[in-house]
């Protein structure tokens, strides 16, 4: 069954190697820093900022592919101050 | 002076180590590098505007060159400035004026990405959020999370109720395990299971393949295979229709047979003794995950259990998705023993 190929920004990309975020092609295993000390998949999951509060902490949630997920509503995948 | 020397010595080898939000050494003050395309965004249109009033964004919004979001975007205004209409910085209050831009690209060519559109304006966490307990969006989100694990029941409550499934468990297992034995011997068993369908997305974005059942041909392969070396329930013809009225979100707030799916399906590699068996790698790559987000579940045990992590998935994915389509995808791995603890929501 032929699908459209997914794109990202003007390029093409394979979800099965890649994923696109903010219109940027990354690999999938690529992980980045949330925050000062918590290591997360910026595939897979989305770097909250939790707090307007003195402690700006920062929460990971799980992102759902197909869908633009959005901070405030995404299941929780870790806090990243624990 | 020696100590002090060490002293400042220390502190300068430490901050080198921890990371630290230093100003772009390509992009402006409201704008940030992106490392992959080699570019400079704006932050506008990767946060939004200011969610809150008074307040403006930060340093190249919180973001280093190497694309890591070290702070947090926002930042109330300094005392004297304000920023009701949510621009990018805040302006002294009495004139109303906006502040100017400080020096954008420190004397180096300015290569900025293509334009997007700008998002709306984010939820803004209540006035009161800094002198207690933050009501925000994604607190909102944190409490629906969390809800289904927040109410807990009491200990009388939870001894009962394991104590019935214990002897439901067992008298099953002694009343059907003479069925099993009768019914394995005739060939030709046809198991039901739900009927497949297509799903369509956007064009724009990849979507999952079917996350209903596979095709009749993986149907007769799984009769094939069960016959030789998977004895299924009887009752997974009968109870499975019952599981398919039944949404899979219902699975995250039955935690007792969450946690018995969790302690089967999680440990890798699967049951000793069966190749066929899968555990939930197997079971995220059936609902049309890559390999490698199941590499990205596992790595968050064991503070968070991969199978739950693929729950939740699927149900913010499809609301609709129903506990008879695991049940589909168990049998199809070959778990009997997940089939028969997912039958107790039957």
């Amino acid at each position: 069954l032929c699908q459209p190929v997914p794109r990202c920004g003007d390029q093409i990309y394979n979800p099965l190697e890649q994923c696109c975020v903010d219109d940027t092609i990354l690999p999938l295993q690529r992980t980045q820093l949330c925050g000062l000390n918590c290591i997360y998949w910026p595939c897979f999951e989305l770097c909250c900022p939790q707090s307007f509060g003195p402690q700006k902490n920062f929460i990971l949630k799980l992102k759902v592919r197909g869908v633009k997920s959005q901070c405030h509503s995404a299941p929780i995948s870790r806090d990243c101050g624990r | 002076m020696g100590t002090g020397c060490f002293l400042h010595t220390a502190l300068l080898l430490m901050a080198q180590a921890l990371p630290q939000l230093e100003a772009s050494q390509y992009c402006g003050h409201l704008e940030y590098w992106n490392p992959d395309n080699k570019c400079c965004s704006s932050c506008l249109q990767r946060f939004g505007p200011p969610p809150c009033p008074d307040h403006e964004f930060v340093e190249n919004c919180g973001l280093n060159d190497f694309g890591d979001l070290l702070t947090h975007p926002f930042r109330k205004c300094p005392p004297g400035q304000c920023n009701p209409d949510g621009a990018e910085q805040c302006s002294p209050c009495s004139s109303g004026v906006a502040a100017s831009t400080p020096m954008g690209n420190r004397g180096r060519t300015l290569q900025r990405c293509k334009e997007k559109p700008i998002p709306p304006k984010g939820f803004c966490p209540l006035p009161s959020e800094e002198t207690r307990a933050p009501i925000s969006p994604v607190s909102s989100s944190l409490s629906w999370t969390t809800k289904s694990t927040s109410t807990q029941p009491s200990f009388v409550l939870i001894s009962v109720l394991i104590l019935v499934l214990v002897l439901l468990l067992i008298s099953a297992v002694i009343l059907l395990l003479p069925l099993q034995r009768h019914c394995c011997r005739h060939k030709g068993k046809t198991i039901s299971l739900p009927s497949s369908g297509l799903v369509c997305g956007d064009p724009n974005t990849y979507t999952l393949p079917s996350l209903h059942s596979p095709s009749p041909g993986a149907l007769e392969a799984l009769e094939t295979r069960t016959t030789e070396k998977v004895y299924l329930p009887p009752l997974l013809g009968k109870d499975l229709p019952g599981l398919e009225s039944q949404p899979l979100s219902r699975l995250l707030d039955e935690l007792e047979v969450l946690e018995e799916l969790i302690v089967l399906l999680d440990p890798e590699p699967g049951p000793v003794g069966c190749m066929a068996y899968g555990t939930t790698r197997h079971l995220a790559a059936r609902y049309g995950l890559p390999a490698t987000w199941s590499t990205f579940a596992y790595s968050l045990r064991p503070s968070r259990s991969p199978l739950r992590a693929l729950i939740e998935m699927v149900v913010a994915r499809e609301p609709s998705a129903s506990l008879g389509q695991l049940g589909a995808h168990l049998a199809h791995l070959g778990r009997a023993d997940a089939l028969r603890v997912l039958s107790k929501l039957g």
